[in-house]
């Protein structure tokens, strides 16, 4: 936990400066773990900024403080998804109304990025959205939870409040389809981005 | 969880992750990151108030409707009113005054019946 028991009570108790303390102890945490998880650098900080309103408006249920940070995971986790699940339908109505040539003129203007480091994230954030569309929405925030934030089963546990067998075999599955889209990719392209040396395979 | 180690496509896809995460790290929050967050509070605070008002009224226009309802039954259903208005003690007393007649009746009743007898039996003789 990033701050004491006593500051989360205080907040609970409706002090405003012992929840700004909160927010401004876990923002950046936030913020990156909604950079990954929805992808777009631009709604990052709406998401991030949802998210801890939602936070003001439920800490009264709060019953342990020390199941915090998994509430605010599970807080966090509920507010990618529904900005994917709005995104998703803004995107299918905005294809809709296109036409084919403006489909196409859209795409070459995002292909030209700033800089070639900037370039090269956009590849990669575009190659994992690609990736990850052969999994459902939960599924792929659950994927990043595991693969990309690192959190371990038990904690995962606590987030979705389900047994640890029903993760394992939903991570696997997940997994397994995005090996197999990821497969079929490294047959067609020449070169996929990645790291240099490999992380830990077992986890 | 444990990967096939022997897959070479598992490494790979884990090193991609590895890339994604640096690929997206998490911004720096502008100067106006708190105020909307406080702005958003109040706007949803403010929202919230209105229906909260006409909550109130609801129940308290529901309220006024049911004490009607029950003054107006009171007054049209016949009541006894010495009980209503009486004490307790007083309609104990009331009722113990009731037992007792009731009680003088009947002995009135056994005392009749044994004279009757009596005056029977004389007869016969």
């Amino acid at each position: 936990m990033l701050v004491e028991f006593d500051l989360i009570k205080r907040a609970q108790n409706g002090d405003d400066a012992a929840f700004n303390e909160v927010v401004t102890a876990y923002r950046r945490r936030i913020l990156g773990t909604v950079a990954r998880l929805i992808s777009r650098p631009e709604d990052v900080e709406d998401v991030a900024q949802e998210v801890f309103v939602r936070l003001y408006f439920s800490l009264d249920q709060l019953r342990a403080p020390e199941g915090f940070d998994s509430w605010l995971y599970r807080l966090t986790v509920n507010a990618a998804l529904d900005y994917l699940r709005k995104r998703r339908r803004r995107h299918e109505t905005r294809l809709a109304d296109l036409s084919e040539q403006q489909v196409v003129m859209a795409d070459a203007a995002a292909g030209s990025r700033a800089s070639d480091q900037e370039e090269e994230k956009a590849r990669i954030r575009d190659f994992a959205d690609e990736l990850l569309a052969s999994v459902s929405e939960d599924d792929r925030v659950l994927l990043i939870l595991k693969e990309v934030e690192g959190l371990s089963l038990k904690e995962l546990e606590q987030i979705y409040h389900v047994n640890e067998n029903a993760l394992k075999v939903r991570l696997f599955r997940a997994r397994q389809r995005v090996l197999k889209a990821y497969g079929a990719s490294a047959s067609s392209r020449e070169s996929i981005p990645r790291e240099a040396a490999p992380r830990e395979a077992t986890k | 969880m444990m990967y096939d180690e022997k897959n070479p496509l598992d490494f790979e896809l884990n090193s991609f992750w590895s890339a994604y995460r640096k690929a997206c790290p998490g911004p720096d929050p502008s100067a106006g990151f708190m105020p909307e967050i406080w702005s958003r509070i109040d706007r949803r605070r403010d929202s919230s108030a209105p229906f909260i008002r006409r909550l109130t009224q609801t129940f308290a226009a529901l309220a006024a409707t049911a004490s009607l309802a029950l003054l107006l039954l009171s007054i049209s259903l016949p009541h006894n009113t010495s009980l209503l208005s009486g004490s307790y003690v007083e309609a104990l007393a009331q009722s113990q005054t009731t037992d007792a007649s009731l009680l003088q009746d009947v002995a009135y009743l056994e005392t009749s019946s044994d004279s009757s007898t009596q005056h029977f039996e004389d007869s016969q003789r």
